[in-house]
């Protein structure tokens, strides 16, 4: 079992101190990833959901260590030994962001308006040591052919590109270096619906042809729910729920996760619909509320959910863990 | 259907937009007729000319857009079942007439609650300001207690201490509702909503849409509701409008859309929507190429080039619209044997 986890989440928190005043007195935290224990196993999918500021991507930063974790550890594990990120050197670093890519949200701002696409895609390699601009070259063209994208737009400036083929250039890009993790960061949620499918399935086909490992962040259920094997739930920093997608679905456990998935509107009519639609908004992550966070938005909370935080249990012995006191 | 119970009439509005020298077409030939009471969804992707073509209705347009059409009628009913005809279409975008039309009778909901609402004035006076305006003599007290009755309507709680907040106090969600509260203060008869929930959390969105609906519903209003979420349609709609590059490409009830999509483009935009429950391992269908420049479009069905079932008949002239069933237009020449509505 432990073998089969690349990444292994263990207690992750992810604090970002508030300061006030002239001499920047921390006053309390932004807990914006709070005791967070996880696994994402080889080859799968695993999709991050949850409204904006529940911190599903400050969780996905973290497993890159482009935020500082600031209590618990993260293993990472690819080839048999398990290391723990925290204790990485520059070094280390280094070596490890090769094998863990990220895919950003916009793919507008995520390239340099004044670099062709070559400059764009050469500059990984480069960093990497591909010393031979022949081999460099012979990289960013499969690269390319596997998004399928001509070769040609090589030398072409990201605004001669639609939303989508920029989408695709960005995976490309991250391709390049024969990464074992992608993280991708709301990967489709700018992109038209058309273009939108036309991305979700080549990195489908990308996954399986190369065996890769996406972390899938979204806060689009049904668009989580087509792309990954497993799902995890987040509210306010929490991890709430983890299922596998079918299981998550048929058989939906925590209020929270069943309230967000009533909410969204599904494009056939005649269903019978029994929504729930959850009162007020998300507390704030500075005074969060005590006991289970959700709790001020349940409708079937219960005494002991104002007093005591649920912890994330495996409910059913098969890997569905949900934190909830109704479950215990 | 009787001509009278129509508020909204549109008849072939055509928008164009002056650039580099050239007039670049960005709606073409739109015509619909919206019912009292019905609610109206327009969809399509990003570009394809349904945020213009309401602008155009409602002549909030830049200065170098021109508008052309045959009408665009605005029908204002009263109690006695008479009805008071506007001609839109001949007004001058910020003359007398189009403000008193603007806010009592159309008013709408943009889709950036962020960036339609002024950060340097309290959002209470910002729901008053339509108000004060369209009602001269009104006492700024009286209107604020409106407002906070209507805050109340609308869900939020503490109304009273939430007028005095600025924008940045409020959440996305609440912002929102702030907008929806500005447009709907004077108790207007057509509400458009261009993308209302587009920047918002899916628990938020649910919360609005059922706001928006219970108004329609209840009070008996009518609804444009501009989006690209097929599932919100399902939900909202009772008439769908299907745009493709600036031209209507199928028109009809919410039945005839989803249960009979007969336009190549809507089967293939229904098909490449993610659903919720989805059978693992199935697959989207795309639609292959992605949207034009407007500027390349020159005749012909502007789908001709993503379209499988192209012939050579699709790239010349006019496509006109045929009918499929009662109410129910589709623009393609895979349908040139029915009768010609359009």
């Amino acid at each position: 079992m432990a073998d089969n986890n690349i990444f292994r989440l263990e207690n992750v928190k992810v604090w970002f101190p508030v300061q006030e005043g002239f001499f920047k007195k921390t006053v309390g935290h932004v807990k914006a990833v709070d005791d967070v224990t996880i696994n994402v196993k080889r080859n799968e999918t695993l999709g991050i959901v949850g409204e904006s500021g529940c911190g599903k991507t400050t969780l996905g930063k973290a497993m890159m260590l482009l935020e500082k974790i600031t209590g618990g550890h993260v293993y990472y594990n690819d080839d048999g030994t398990e290391r723990d990120i925290t204790t990485f050197n520059k070094d280390e670093v280094f070596q490890f962001r090769k094998k863990v890519q990220m895919i950003f949200q916009d793919p507008y701002s995520a390239m340099n308006p004044m670099k062709k696409i070559y400059t764009e895609m050469e500059e990984p390699l480069i960093i990497h040591g591909y010393k031979d601009r022949a081999e460099r070259e012979a990289i960013m063209e499969e690269a390319l052919k596997l998004v399928n994208i001509p070769v040609d737009y090589l030398f072409k400036y990201p605004h001669e590109f639609s939303g989508g083929q920029r989408q695709r250039v960005c995976i490309a890009r991250a391709m390049e270096i024969n990464p074992k993790v992608l993280v991708c960061d709301e990967a489709v949620s700018a992109l038209d619906v058309s273009i939108q499918a036309q991305v979700l399935n080549l990195m489908k086909d990308i996954q399986k042809e190369k065996d890769l490992t996406y972390v899938f962040i979204a806060h689009d259920l049904s668009v989580v729910q087509y792309m990954s094997d497993r799902i995890l739930v987040m509210y306010l920093g929490k991890a709430v729920e983890m299922a596998d997608s079918k299981e998550l679905y048929d058989n939906t456990l925590h209020p929270y996760t069943v309230s967000l998935l009533s909410a969204i509107p599904v494009p056939v009519i005649d269903r019978e619909k029994n929504r729930i639609i959850l009162k007020g908004d998300v507390p704030s992550p500075i005074n969060k509320p005590s006991g289970c966070p959700f709790h001020k938005r349940c409708d079937k909370c219960m005494k002991i959910c104002e007093e005591v935080e649920p912890e994330l249990k495996d409910v059913d012995g098969k890997g569905h863990f949900v934190a909830c006191h109704l479950y215990d | 259907m009787e001509d009278k119970k129509i508020i909204l009439d549109v008849k072939n509005l055509n928008t164009s937009f002056k650039s580099d020298g050239k007039l670049i077409k960005i709606v073409k030939d739109v015509s619909f007729q919206l019912e009292k009471g019905r609610s109206l969804a327009i969809v399509g992707e990003s570009g394809c000319g349904k945020s213009v073509t309401v602008h155009s209705v409602t002549r909030l347009m830049a200065k170098n857009s021109v508008i052309s059409s045959d009408h665009v009628i605005y029908r204002k009913f009263n109690e006695d079942g008479t009805a008071k005809e506007y001609r839109i279409d001949k007004m001058s975008n910020y003359g007398k007439e189009m403000r008193s039309l603007r806010g009592p009778e159309i008013s709408m909901v943009f889709q950036d609650p962020m960036a339609s609402l002024n950060p340097v004035y309290r959002v209470g006076d910002q729901i008053i300001e339509g108000l004060l305006e369209h009602n001269p003599g009104m006492k700024k007290d009286d209107a604020m207690k409106m407002a906070i009755e209507l805050l109340k309507k609308l869900g939020i709680p503490a109304p009273e201490q939430r007028v005095k907040d600025y924008p940045h106090q409020l959440s996305g969600g609440m912002k929102q509702r702030i907008v929806i509260a500005i447009a709907l203060i004077c108790n207007p008869e057509l509400i458009i909503a261009d993308e209302p929930t587009t920047a918002l959390d899916v628990t938020i969105q649910a919360q609005i849409m059922e706001l928006l609906k219970k108004i329609q519903v209840e009070l008996n209003k009518s609804i444009i509701l501009i989006t690209h979420n097929m599932g919100l349609v399902t939900e909202m709609a009772d008439d769908v409008i299907v745009m493709y590059m600036g031209r209507i490409v199928e028109k009809g009830t919410l039945k005839d859309i989803f249960n009979a999509p007969s336009h190549p483009y809507t089967k293939m935009l229904l098909a490449s929507v993610p659903v919720l429950g989805m059978a693992q391992g199935q697959k989207l269908t795309t639609i292959p190429g992605s949207t034009p420049n407007p500027a390349d479009l020159t005749e012909g069905c502007e789908f001709a080039d993503r379209c499988p079932y192209c012939t050579d008949e699709c790239r010349k002239g006019r496509i006109p619209g045929y009918e499929v069933s009662e109410g129910h237009m589709v623009r393609c020449r895979k349908f040139a044997g029915n009768k010609e509505v359009d």
